[in-house]
């Protein structure tokens, strides 16, 4: 959902991925998913202060206006999400690229996500 | 390599952070996202005096949320209570800020704000630019010990494009990424890495920590 958030306020701060923001038109399901998204966050009252709702659960939880958003392939497009194996590949890669500590956020009511986490880190 | 949690802050966080520290983490960072979480160091100082070995980060402050005396103070006061387990991360804000209807913070704002932080913390006496004048600016009585400034706090910078890195490396911090695209943390660790040689400073000295979000399916 981040990612939508920050391509609707795009136009006016910048996008977070700097130089790495897609281009409009590079990807058409992606441009599709905006266009639509965009008719729900112009919904969003007062229009002078639509932040007070776009970030309204900021990765805490899916607002349900954007709910229909949150399909299987925006999360596996956009998160870092998959089975342990899949994870644990992905987390030996950020070791080869550098990284010396990889954070992964524990969502308020979603505590087991620790040791789902750890899980995940003793294999890596 | 190292594993940290991070936290949308809750009031009593301090709890996910025992049970992550019993889990085998080494950090737990904290965001700073004043109008949809929990103040920052209130939450901190909880797990502060409820934890004896995981480390505790601000993940990340925003300059804008307290003058740079108070931030000082509040990582000193954290390192009385859990002393030498205090990173301070810093960033230009982003939910922080956007939830405000506000833009990042400018960068040469956020690198001053940095530095008197810094300043303060090793004893010394910065210059603060406040109220259209500048004044200097120290802790009196470090030496009473209501705050802690003798153990080091690691300064970390969450720096996403190139300007904010290269002013990483000149603050000699260490880095704080996101893991967006596989791509993006790839390309952006040789480029904080290159950032770091541009200044002199050797890499392998800059711990690089990537914030990385999703869950692990069933």
């Amino acid at each position: 959902m981040m990612m939508l958030h920050n391509a609707m306020e795009e136009q006016n701060y910048g996008s977070l991925l700097g130089e790495f923001a897609s281009a409009s038109g590079a990807n058409s399901a992606w441009d599709q998913i905006l266009r639509e998204y965009r008719t729900v966050y112009q919904s969003y009252a007062p229009a002078d202060a639509r932040y007070l709702t776009l970030h309204k659960g900021h990765l805490m939880f899916v607002r349900p206006d954007e709910d229909s958003f949150a399909t299987g392939d925006l999360i596996r497009a956009m998160t870092v999400s998959g089975t342990a194996p899949e994870l644990r590949d992905r987390m030996r890669r950020l070791k080869e690229a550098g990284y010396d500590e990889v954070v992964v956020q524990i969502t308020p009511g979603c505590e087991t996500m620790i040791e789902d986490w750890a899980r995940v880190f003793e294999m890596v | 390599m190292d594993f940290g949690i991070a936290l949308p802050t809750p009031a009593d966080s301090w709890k996910t952070v025992k049970r992550a520290e019993d889990a085998g983490f080494s950090t737990a960072w904290f965001y700073d996202t004043q109008v949809l979480s929990a103040d920052v160091f209130v939450a901190m100082g909880a797990a502060a005096v409820k934890t004896d070995r995981i480390r505790l980060g601000t993940g990340v402050l925003i300059p804008s949320n307290r003058i740079a005396p108070v931030a000082a103070n509040g990582l000193a006061t954290l390192n009385a209570l859990a002393p030498g387990r205090i990173d301070a991360g810093f960033g230009t804000g982003y939910t922080g800020r956007r939830s405000m209807g506000l833009g990042p913070c400018k960068i040469s704002d956020m690198d001053e704000y940095i530095r008197v932080i810094t300043a303060m913390l090793r004893g010394e006496k910065p210059d603060l630019r406040i109220e259209g004048t500048t004044r200097k600016v120290g802790f009196l009585n470090p030496e009473r010990k209501l705050i802690n400034i003798e153990d080091q706090i690691p300064v970390y910078v969450s720096a996403l494009g190139p300007k904010t890195r290269r002013m990483t490396a000149e603050l000699d911090a260490h880095w704080i990424n996101v893991n967006f695209t596989e791509e993006f943390s790839t390309i952006t660790a040789r480029d904080m890495e290159a950032q770091y040689r541009a200044v002199g400073k050797d890499p392998a000295g800059k711990r690089k920590a990537i914030f990385s979000f999703g869950s692990v399916l069933h």
